[in-house]
């Protein structure tokens, strides 16, 4: 016979073992990770989260009593049947019923030695636990801190590492799911998820480009269980036609503070205003659009509860030692006395509680709109937080400071895709993915400033 | 009939039974005296017999050719077919090898072992030899941005289009209002640039930081309770620099000085 | 790799005149008929013209359907090329007869087939002379062997008219029947004055 045929047999003989030796291994794997699940050992204490509201202390694991989790430092235990435990599974199931067939949700619980993730699904929930190592809120800070910086880099050290910490032990239940609603507690709350590294489809070939978070999944955020489900049951009542109230398709605010002292000119505020307007009125929809001495917070209050969509392209103040001079700045800031809470410009934490804004989105193009906040009463609550509670479905704000003329690029092209036909988080996760693409736009600082929080 | 072309003539047409029968009897009563056109003649019919079958000068012709196609074969010896499959077996094996670890998938495990997520591994062949990390793959921003830097035409007054686009326009944020300087600066090396600001809302540390263009960090100060810095460039090479001010942790303003 | 071909196969290529059969036939048997010439004072030119001259032989006899295959092709063409070459030896005077002479039960088909094969021969000797003659006689006569018009001719090769196609191939003739008058090889099977 020829030596070349016997060469092509050789060959053959040797390949196709290893194929299927590699299809077993994978196999043997996946069915490992599956039945290494512990029955629930004990309960855990976890420490009350700051950022939620009076009667709001509920959450996943509160409710259902208790946890149970394995001994390992990374382990998953599910929960298939919390009657057999004797716990309250009716939160869990209505959670369950409430997400889509592509969403999870996380909820974070960070305490001393580790980090408990709880993660819920339609068909299932888990919960597991991730050791926290030396050295790890450091890591969370310089992380931000980089982030918010603008520094040159993709932080991939101190991404890598928290997507190990955060996203590894949950890495079975996101994969295959398209939408992620996070909800992170104390240290971990205001942490871009979207920043970490993560494969878009969960291949982890050795050739497998690591991408952000965000160009796979889109992105939710919320303060708590109890936050999400209210948004998501108050969406589902407004998209089933139940509530007329709404009159206004869009409502937009641009100061501009073209003349004033010690507050900077926005100058593409205006302009973002206008070509959002323009949009909307391509599509058949009529925008109001406030600016200048137009925008002021007597015609805010009087008109934000007709809207569906409202829109704030303005300042924001922060002053944690005078709690009144925190809040969002309209035209007339600075002209009349502060403390008169009617009409001096400056729309505080408490007017915004006691407002009814049953708008379907709040959008905050300011800065630090999602961090900046005060005490109300015994708990703190972010600008975002009190825009929920005034009955918006969603809010979208940021987590840092922005530019002016990122403001205005980012907006203009999520209100281009919203008009298109995607949802809210469809058109955020597409817009960053786009600007992870522009050169220009690329550092993190930029697009990872924008969160939405609801639904 | 001694002219030799004439004799031809007559020979070929004896051949072709072009003579009349005069011709022909006169052509044979010489040949009957002279032998050798006995011989030519005889030969001349030889070769119109053995001419007549195309067929079979066809076939002649292609057993020629085909002895001739056949001696200039080259025919491998054994031993070179024998070196010629074992450099087949060597190079299908290394390509049979990438193409087995290039499928390889394990989500869950490696992600909890290895981190083979983020710092992805190739094994050696057939998982024999130590693998090698690899690098980060080109389309993550980071590393366009490092491909960008390391290409030929970066040099000391290259722009950064990730900086360039954030000069020039302010945060929406009225903590610290930067009086001086302007967003974008020229100036001789041996200059001094004052920065200077004003706090709106309330008093909070103020901190620069002033970097080149290959974000190598040139110089901090930080926590700067006073409304002032003055920067002086006498040992400043020239070039390219971006400064960011920025007030408790959230940047204010970025803008570029240019050193000539 | 060679392609095992049939008898029947072989047999109609070789009629048909298909060059991959012949090739195989080079391959498979001209091997066997080099040993037997190569044994026989013999060199490889010699063995290359005895194998044309045997394929040749069996083509001739299948053309005149004279051809009664009782065995492989192989053993028929080896048998052939055998007396072949004994015979041009006889011819040549080199060889003493040997022990495993072949003896024909009937006189006349061996005086047939002697006959055969020196009209082989002629022919295979004629067409060398014929490759060795100057290109313009070389076409003209091998139009002229293939039967084509002479007016063709002219037109092909550019000439006058038919008469002077005509006088040229009395004159390329002549020239052939000159080289192989001349030539020793030719002498030997030619029973001439």
């Amino acid at each position: 016979m020829d030596p070349r045929i016997i060469t092509c047999l050789v060959l053959l003989t040797l390949v196709i073992p290893r194929f299927l030796s590699t299809a077993r291994a994978q196999i043997h794997d996946i069915n490992s990770l599956i039945s290494g699940i512990a029955s629930p050992q004990r309960n855990i204490n976890r420490e009350q989260s700051a950022t939620e509201g009076p009667g709001d202390v509920i959450s996943l694991t509160e409710k259902c009593g208790g946890v149970g989790f394995s001994d390992s430092a990374v382990g998953c235990t599910a929960f298939s049947s919390y009657e057999t435990n004797g716990l309250n599974s009716a939160m869990l199931l209505m959670i369950q019923d409430l997400l889509g067939p592509k969403e999870v949700l996380l909820e974070y619980f960070p305490s001393d030695t580790m980090i408990s993730i709880s993660a819920t699904t339609r068909e299932s929930a888990v919960i597991c636990t991730s050791r926290i190592y030396p050295g790890l809120w450091e890591t969370v800070s310089l992380f931000l801190r980089r982030l918010r910086l603008a520094d040159f880099g993709d932080f991939s050290k101190q991404s890598e590492d928290l997507s190990d910490v955060l996203l590894g032990p949950v890495s079975m239940v996101l994969k295959g799911k398209s939408r992620v609603v996070i909800i992170a507690h104390d240290a971990l709350d205001g942490l871009p998820f979207e920043a970490l590294m993560y494969p878009v489809n969960g291949s982890l070939s050795a050739y497998c480009r690591p991408r952000y978070l965000i160009e796979g999944r889109e992105i939710v955020y919320n303060n708590s269980v109890t936050q999400w489900l209210t948004s998501r049951l108050r969406n589902r009542l407004r998209n089933s036609g139940a509530s007329l109230d709404h009159q206004l398709a869009f409502v937009g605010f641009s100061p501009g503070f073209r003349f004033h002292e010690c507050v900077q000119v926005l100058d593409q505020a205006d302009h973002e205003l206008s070509a959002i307007g323009k949009m909307f009125r391509e599509k058949g929809k009529f925008p109001v659009i406030l600016k200048n001495e137009n925008s002021n917070e007597n015609n805010f209050k009087s008109i934000a509860r007709f809207t569906r969509i409202l829109h704030l392209a303005t300042h924001t103040v922060n002053s944690e030692g005078c709690p009144g001079m925190t809040g969002l700045l309209f035209h007339e800031f600075g002209s009349r006395t502060i403390g008169n809470t009617t009409d001096d410009g400056l729309l505080a934490l408490q007017e915004i509680c006691e407002l009814q804004i049953p708008a379907d989105l709040i959008v905050l193009n300011a800065c630090a709109s999602a961090n900046i906040g005060g005490r109300i009463g015994m708990n703190w609550f972010s600008f975002a937080d009190c825009f929920m509670k005034a009955g918006a479905g969603n809010v979208l704000c940021t987590r840092w400071n922005v530019t002016d003329r990122l403001a205005e690029r980012f907006m203009v092209e999520f209100y281009r895709l919203y008009l298109s036909g995607m949802s809210f988080s469809k058109a955020l996760q597409q817009v960053k993915i786009r600007m992870i693409t522009e050169q220009s736009l690329s550092l993190p600082v930029n697009w990872a400033a924008y969160v939405l929080l609801g639904d | 009939m001694s002219d030799f072309l004439t004799q031809s003539h007559w020979i070929g047409k004896f051949t072709d039974k072009e003579l009349s029968p005069e011709e022909e009897s006169r052509l044979l009563a010489q040949a009957s005296h002279n032998p050798l056109l006995r011989n030519e003649l005889r030969l001349d019919e030889d070769i119109n017999e053995l001419f007549d079958d195309c067929d079979r000068i066809r076939l002649s012709d292609t057993i020629r050719s085909a002895i001739h196609h056949e001696k200039s074969r080259v025919i491998l010896p054994l031993y070179l077919k024998i070196a010629a499959s074992l450099i087949i077996l060597i190079t299908m094996t290394a390509l049979a090898g990438l193409l087995v670890n290039y499928s390889r998938q394990n989500p869950g495990q490696s992600l909890i072992d290895n981190n083979p997520l983020l710092k992805p591994e190739t094994r050696g062949l057939f998982g024999f030899l130590q693998g090698f990390r690899m690098q980060d793959m080109p389309a993550t921003p980071a590393r366009r941005r490092a491909l960008a830097m390391n290409s030929k035409s970066f040099n000391s007054y290259s722009r950064r289009p990730e900086y360039e686009f954030l000069i020039g326009t302010a945060t929406r944020d009225v903590t610290v209002f930067v009086i001086t300087p302007l967003p974008r600066i020229r100036c001789k090396s041996d200059s001094q640039l004052q920065f200077s600001w004003r706090w709106v809302s309330e008093v909070v540390p103020v901190s620069l930081e002033i970097i080149d263009n290959r974000g190598r960090l040139m110089l901090t100060a930080s926590q700067m309770m006073d409304m002032s810095y003055v920067l002086n460039t006498r040992q400043w090479p020239r070039g390219l620099y971006y400064y960011k001010i920025i007030a408790a942790d959230e940047l204010v303003t970025i803008g570029s000085i240019s050193i000539y | 790799m060679n392609l095992p071909y049939t008898n029947e196969w072989l047999i109609k290529g070789l009629m048909e005149g298909r060059e991959p059969c012949i090739k195989f036939i080079y391959r498979e048997y001209f091997p066997m008929i080099m040993s037997i010439v190569g044994c026989q004072h013999g060199n490889m030119e010699d063995a290359e013209d005895i194998f044309h001259d045997g394929l040749i032989i069996i083509f001739n006899r299948l053309k005149n359907k004279r051809f009664n295959l009782n065995c492989s092709l192989k053993t028929y063409l080896f048998s052939v090329c055998k007396n072949l070459w004994r015979r041009r030896l006889e011819r040549k005077y080199r060889l003493l007869y040997a022990t495993d002479s072949y003896v024909y039960e009937d006189a006349g088909s061996y005086q047939q087939e002697a006959e055969e094969e020196e009209k082989v021969e002629k022919f295979r000797l004629y067409k060398k002379h014929l490759n060795e003659m100057p290109e313009f006689c070389r076409v003209l006569l091998t139009l002229y062997i293939s039967k084509t018009p002479l007016h063709d001719i002219a037109r092909i090769m550019n000439y006058k008219d038919a008469e002077y196609v005509k006088a040229r191939k009395y004159y390329c003739k002549n020239l052939l029947r000159k080289k192989i008058l001349n030539d020793p090889e030719c002498k030997q099977f030619m029973n001439y004055e």
